[in-house]
């Protein structure tokens, strides 16, 4: 839905700041490189969400975990109407054809979840191993 | 004194100040010269300086007193009931004064921050206009705070930082013209020694004085206290 990435910033950007305080739309625009009113117009859900490069800088700002970073990476592709926008550069690169072979594959077989649970615990798997 | 060599902003001295501030009382309101008064800043403003005074909210932590805007065009202010900033227009000549941020201090902080805003049109307008010119991304506009300047870093201050000091000295002096000044406190102190609480201790009638002159003023109390020191008035140890 429109406006969830917004919320969603919104909503991290309380208490996090320094002696518990909110940290300020000011700031976080600032980190941006954006005017305030730019910021609220993504907030509010007036705009889409920004680029990638600018995605790193909110997470770095609202020092967001990995699971948090995520969560806020896959709202701002759905507030596009997109993927994820740290993911188009990985999912279409020329070397890496298989991914996609993979990925339709899947879909046409409308493979669940649960497949890709077991895809993920096989790339950590490979971390553990390295 | 450090002088700005290469800037076109104004040089002025700190021991220049209070002619400064007789200067734009000269020229605005010369009546505030002739006897003691509160200097009406709002009225100065907007009607001798033909500014226009608006009150709006600056920033989400009331780090932003005031805003004079040099040019026409797009500024932000905060809506605190929607926790946004948002664009607005503002005409050239247009002074923003934060009420949320004055309604947590005081009157004479809202009449400091009007003179304040009003030395900087009244004295870098020309520096502001001039820059935008010459490099269209350069402010239009100057936003007044409260936090201190580190006067220990002179030589790395920038031209703004330069007209910030200015306007910050200044002022004060504008509300508090030297010589009114010193009649009003002779008189208060006069008053105070002939007549009003004879037995009260020195330093309760420092406070009464500060008070009593920050009241017909129309300044803040802190104000009124450097302005004491200024003029030489000191509390003995």
């Amino acid at each position: 839905m429109a406006g969830e990435f917004g919320k969603f910033i919104d909503s991290k950007r309380k208490g996090r700041g320094s002696g518990g305080d909110d940290i300020k739309l000011k700031d976080i625009a600032d980190a941006m490189g954006m005017t305030a009113s730019y910021l609220s117009d993504i907030v509010k859900g007036r705009r889409n969400p920004p680029e990638i490069h600018i995605l790193e800088k909110i997470a770095a700002v609202l020092q967001l975990t990995s699971d948090e970073k995520e969560e806020m990476l896959d709202l701002a592709g759905r507030d596009r109407d997109s993927a994820a926008p740290d993911l188009p550069e990985y999912l279409m690169s020329t070397q890496l054809p298989h991914v996609r072979k993979a990925l339709r594959r899947a879909t046409e077989k409308n493979l669940g979840d649960a497949f890709w649970k077991k895809v993920c615990e096989e790339i950590n798997k490979q971390d553990e191993e390295q | 004194m450090a002088v700005l060599l290469d800037s076109n902003a104004p040089h002025i001295s700190r021991n220049d100040f209070d002619k400064e501030a007789i200067e734009f009382l000269e020229r605005y309101y010369p009546e505030a010269l002739q006897s003691p008064m509160a200097v009406p800043i709002l009225e100065i403003a907007r009607k001798r300086m033909g500014l226009r005074v608006v009150e709006r909210r600056l920033s989400e932590d009331f780090s932003v007193l005031g805003q004079m805007c040099f040019t026409s065009g797009i500024e932000e202010i905060y809506v605190k009931e929607t926790d946004e900033y948002q664009s607005v227009k503002v005409r050239y000549g247009t002074m923003i004064i934060d009420p949320d941020t004055i309604e947590k201090r005081n009157e004479g902080c809202k009449n400091n921050t009007i003179a304040h805003e009003a030395f900087h049109w009244h004295k870098h307008r020309d520096y502001y206009i001039a820059a935008s010119v010459v490099d269209p991304k350069k402010a239009i506009k100057v936003r007044s705070g409260f936090d201190k300047y580190d006067e220990s870093s002179k030589a790395d201050w920038l031209d703004e930082d330069w007209m910030e000091w200015q306007a910050r000295g200044i002022a004060p002096r504008i509300l508090m013209p030297p010589v009114q000044f010193d009649d009003m406190a002779k008189q208060f102190i006069e008053d105070f020694s002939t007549t009003k609480f004879p037995s009260i201790h020195w330093q309760s009638k420092y406070h009464w004085l500060v008070n009593e002159l920050a009241s017909f003023f129309k300044v803040s109390k802190q104000s009124t206290e450097i302005r004491l020191i200024e003029r030489g008035y000191y509390l003995r140890e």
